[in-house]
């Protein structure tokens, strides 16, 4: 019986320390169980985030803005919205650009910063001893160096979304300066345009455009800014309308639908002044051409030219060329060839170039330097640029004219295109912006 | 009771090495997973480099584009550690001075780093700039992030 009582006693031990036993391993288990789930999760929300940035950089590819010509555009009138100044009027001046853009991407694109850089000699342009680079941050309200906060965000897909920036009056893009300083030999005024994004990516061109020309070898041409200028009832300096008060015109807005308000500045003028020309001998008044952003009167008649005297009516249109190609050549002739919506077309030829502060008729152009080519364009009537249905609207920027200069050079070779005719090269697309103000002079 | 005692002793031993163990390995891979997560959320980039070659400062912009606010703890020109003398943005642009630029750049903010070139003497890694010399730039962040710029000098 003793043997029996020990072996049970031994067994009842055990029990307990089999039981003890059984639970560590199962606490031990338990425990593991515990830290592979713990693991897991944090393994899972590891996955969440790698998923999570991998669509951010997904969409971050996704992005894809480009600039559509003419790139920018001088603005001179009030932007609703943003305030005044871009017209040139009250204290605060500015020189205004429409930067055009499309969103090729398939995400919407917001726009946090925007860097100018400006090539050439000193002070053109963002250029030292300017701030450089120029740094636009977005505002809700007009000032020095920002772009219009209303303006920065693009839809997907969205076509020809302009961004209005601002620089101030002393700024100008470009800035010519051939020939401005003592043994310049100038160069085209470049200006590197650099879009940033809220994802971090930049898209930049480079302002004005410079086109391709095909079958140029050597010389090649570009277009850049373009003003205009009228003969009619008065001079162009007093046609159309008043130029600012003490900086040019006196016809004190009588007998013109037009409100122009520039500086008046001489040749090299930046695109914000109504640049002044001389020495055009035959043309103008006695030889003198006054360039003014192009833009339209308002009212009724949406017309670009309304001269209360009925005559014969002359159109001025200056195209800034740039020789981006490695030799000189001498533009010899061309012609220029403009359709606008909803009526016919008008067309002249090149009556000579303006390089240098000289006009000619056909000078060596210098690689890397631009001449202004001046297209003349004769009509027998008023109000001959009258715009078809339907008008733009008071403050609208529109593109009234579709059309392409050419130009041939003493080779013979020619740099030509029509934007409408298939079959031909587009070699400077001229795409006239204008900006519509009703109620005359203000 | 002695097998119960050896038992006890011996679980009490197994179970303090098990959850020291178990307990270092949850902590380190969370450790492990909450920096790659940290890691993987800093997103910047250098939106634009400008010279002054005038001044001899190269200026370079670095913004955050990431989900979460980071640390610019050292910049590279050349392989070279450049300290920027000042460092200013608007919005949260902290910059702390020091011979780490630990500059706190909150999301969506802009730093730009002002980094000052000798205007003569090699000094004494670094050398004047020449027309067209290539530099290469490495921000570098507290995570262990880079970005890269490569830029001419004018």
């Amino acid at each position: 019986m003793s043997g029996r009582r020990f072996i049970f006693r031994v067994w009842r031990r055990r029990a307990v320390s089999t039981l003890i036993g059984g639970m560590i391993v199962l606490s031990l288990l338990l425990t593991a169980l515990g830290t592979m789930v713990f693991v897991t999760q944090q393994y899972d929300q590891y996955e969440q985030t790698v998923n999570r940035m991998a669509q951010y950089h997904n969409q971050q590819g996704s992005e894809d803005l480009v600039a559509i010509s003419p790139g920018l555009a001088v603005v001179n009138s009030t932007i609703s919205g943003w305030g005044s100044g871009c017209d040139g009027s009250g204290v605060n001046k500015y020189n205004c650009y429409d930067a055009t853009i499309s969103n090729l991407g398939t995400v919407g694109v917001q726009i946090t910063r925007i860097y100018v850089n400006s090539t050439g000699i000193a002070g053109s342009g963002c250029s030292s001893p300017n701030p450089a680079p120029c740094i636009l941050n977005p505002t809700s309200t007009i000032s020095p160096y920002a772009f219009n906060q209303a303006n920065e965000l693009l839809n997907p897909g969205e076509a020809n979304h302009t961004v209005l920036m601002a620089l101030p009056i002393g700024v100008g893009l470009p800035h010519p300066t051939t020939g401005s300083t003592s043994g310049s030999t100038g160069g085209f005024p470049a200006n590197s345009i650099v879009i940033v994004t809220s994802r971090g990516n930049l898209f930049s061109f480079q302002w004005p455009f410079q086109v391709s020309v095909f079958g140029q070898s050597q010389s090649a041409f570009s277009t850049g800014n373009m003003k205009v200028a009228y003969t009619g009832t008065f001079d162009s300096k007093n046609e159309p309308g008043p130029i600012a008060t003490g900086s040019g015109g006196s016809n004190s807005g009588t007998g013109s639908g037009y409100c122009h308000t520039e500086s008046s500045a001489p040749y090299p003028a930046g695109p914000g002044y109504a640049e002044k020309l001389t020495g055009i001998t035959g043309y103008g008044d006695s030889g003198v051409l006054w360039f003014l952003n192009p833009w339209i009167t308002g009212g009724n008649s949406q017309a670009i030219m309304n001269s209360a005297e009925t005559g014969a009516t002359t159109l001025y249109i200056y195209v800034l060329v740039i020789n981006t190609g490695t030799t000189s050549y001498n533009p010899t002739a061309g012609t220029i060839d403009l359709t606008w919506y909803g009526s016919n077309h008008i067309d002249g030829p090149l009556i000579g170039v303006y390089y240098n502060g000289n006009f000619a008729t056909s000078p060596s152009i210098a690689p890397g330097s631009f001449y202004y080519a001046i297209f003349e364009i004769k009509q027998s009537s008023v109000g001959i640029f009258t715009i078809g249905y339907p008008p733009p609207q008071d403050g609208q920027n529109s593109v009234m004219f579709w059309g392409a200069a050419s130009i041939t050079n003493a080779l013979g070779s020619s740099a030509e295109g029509n934007t409408f005719f298939s079959g031909t090269i587009l070699v400077s697309g001229l795409w006239i912006r204008y900006e519509t103000q009703s109620g005359g002079c203000t | 009771m002695m097998m119960i005692g050896i038992t006890l002793s011996l679980g009490a031993i197994l179970v303090a090495w098990a959850g020291q163990s178990y307990g270092a390995f949850s902590g380190g891979s969370q450790l492990f997973y909450q920096q790659r997560e940290q890691a993987l959320q800093e997103n910047f980039v250098i939106e634009e480099v400008f010279f002054n070659k005038t001044a001899n400062q190269i200026f370079v912009f670095v913004r955050n584009v990431g989900l979460i606010n980071i640390n610019v703890t050292a910049i590279y020109v050349n392989g070279t550690s450049i300290t920027p003398s000042t460092a200013t943005g608007h919005g949260w642009c902290s910059y702390s001075g020091t011979s780490h630029p630990a500059t706190s750049l909150g999301v969506g903010y802009v730093c730009e780093f002002s980094l000052n070139w000798p205007t003569s003497a090699c000094s004494p890694n670094y050398c004047p700039w020449v027309t067209g010399n290539i530099f290469y730039i490495v921000v570098a962040s507290a995570r262990g992030n880079q970005v890269a710029y490569t830029a001419r000098g004018p």
